[in-house]
């Protein structure tokens, strides 16, 4: 096991606001993210969370946060029982090595995060144009 | 020269049954330059992103999602839909400088 890449100033900042501080649980929302990634530039990321989507209870909304890059928060997502799952996919820059999270607002206002990391040998682009 | 106007498409599973849950996937041709990157001479590249992406089917939102620098040149963002019925999809993505990019499927039964 590698060791776990702190969250960023910028990342815990946004959690922060995002959660207004609420508890996060660890539970039923996995985040699927390669452990190796050669090309920070394109890195595919599935976010799924347990959810009966009824009107009752159902996931808000999906926050996808990068605990690395300069920009932390990638989307945020709303999802209601019309979804029927609550699932997403999308394709990320990663600047470094880093952690991702996906926080999950649920309707009944508690939140739940799924996290990853991954360890990056080629960076997105920071610098100089080719 | 290749063409760099902004382009959508809404891509669909072919099979579709009422009260399936189908992934739906939004594609946009878009460099979603960050903001981040410099020159060779070290100058900043202004950011030119796409920030918010609406689907909806027969003019009721489906989708709603906010859209950032972390996502990759092209951004691609697949969502789930419950279908209770065929109609038009429709998504709307919009960015800096006033962009709008748009495109549109048939939700066949």
């Amino acid at each position: 096991m590698n060791p776990e890449v702190p969250l960023s100033p910028q990342s815990k900042a946004l959690i922060q606001a995002l959660t207004s501080g609420l508890p996060l649980r660890e539970q039923g929302v996995v985040l699927e993210l390669p452990p190796l990634v050669e090309n920070g530039n394109l890195v595919e990321v599935t976010v799924r969370a347990e959810s009966p989507m009824t009107a009752s209870s159902h996931v808000k909304a999906i926050h996808l946060v990068s605990g690395g890059n300069p920009s932390p928060l990638i989307l945020s997502a709303r999802f209601t029982p019309a979804n029927g799952l609550a699932v997403l996919k999308t394709r990320i820059r990663m600047a470094e090595s880093q952690q991702v999270l996906a926080l999950v607002q649920d309707s009944g206002g508690q939140w739940r995060v799924g996290r990853r990391q991954s360890l990056v040998t080629l960076s997105a682009c920071l610098e100089g144009l080719i | 020269m290749s063409s760099t106007r902004p382009q959508g498409a809404l891509i669909l599973p072919k099979l579709i049954q009422r009260g399936s849950v189908i992934l739906v996937s939004a594609l946009a041709k878009h460099p979603m330059e960050s903001g981040f990157r410099r020159t060779e001479t070290g100058a900043l590249i202004p950011a030119d992103l796409l920030r918010s992406l609406e689907v909806s089917l027969d003019g009721r939102v489906v989708f709603e999602s906010s859209l950032d620098a972390g996502l990759s040149a092209n951004p691609l963002v697949t969502f789930p839909l419950l279908v209770q019925s065929a109609g038009t999809l429709r998504a709307r993505w919009r960015g800096d400088r006033g962009i709008e990019v748009h495109a549109e499927a048939s939700l066949t039964l």
